[in-house]
């Protein structure tokens, strides 16, 4: 697999927040902090890996959407921590897109 | 998620038929009989998925060549997909904007 096609293996974004990963971590993991900036009522968050404070997966759909899974990575910077989070529809390899690009591109 | 890009997933969730489409995306056309030689799968089951895979928008027959009735991708198949991509990640943009804002504010 090509680099390029790897990095396109799921929706990925990062955010650097000053502040420590613990701070994040709550806000991450816990209902109180998720209420405060996740803003998504109808999907339900079912969480599968916690280890505090540099990694959580989750999992979460709504109504007639396929469930897709949320990875966080919160990693320590100087000023800071950088958290990373891709969500990826497991039964679609993105992979396929980035090879449909790369045929139109070429 | 629309209907649309629903069926798209759906038709994607076999890897029999995400193999066809790798087949394709590296070939251009292929046929049943070659999907047959290529696969450890009947004639039968070749010629079922593929018109799962029509039925989803991904693949149409090339203008006929000789005898053989050979398939190719639909012009943007994948765009519907290439486009859940897109919005996702505008989504978490936002989303992490969000939790910057909250965790900040709160120290």
């Amino acid at each position: 697999m090509s680099e390029r096609t790897r990095e396109r293996e799921a929706a990925r974004t990062e955010v650097e927040i000053e502040a420590s990963p613990e701070e994040i971590w709550e806000a991450l993991v816990t209902e109180e902090g998720r209420e405060t900036w996740l803003q998504e009522p109808d999907r339900e968050v079912h969480v599968e890996v916690v280890q505090a404070p540099s990694r959580l997966v989750w999992w979460w759909g709504g109504e007639d959407e396929p469930a897709t899974r949320v990875e966080f990575e919160i990693v320590a910077v100087p000023d800071g921590a950088r958290v990373v989070v891709t969500e990826s529809e497991p039964a679609f390899p993105i992979s396929l897109l980035a090879m449909s690009f790369a045929r139109v591109l070429a | 998620m629309s209907d649309e890009l629903g069926q798209v997933f759906a038709a994607l969730s076999d890897p029999t038929r995400r193999a066809m489409i790798e087949a394709l995306l590296r070939e251009g056309t292929t046929s049943v009989p070659r999907l047959t030689a290529e696969l450890p799968i009947t004639r039968q089951a070749v010629a079922k998925h593929l018109a799962t895979l029509d039925h989803a928008g991904l693949v149409e027959r090339a203008p006929a060549a000789g005898r053989e009735v050979r398939y190719r991708l639909r012009d943007g198949a994948l765009v519907p997909a290439g486009a859940w991509l897109a919005e996702t990640e505008a989504a978490w943009d936002s989303r992490l904007a969000r939790l910057k804002g909250a965790v900040e504010r709160k120290r």
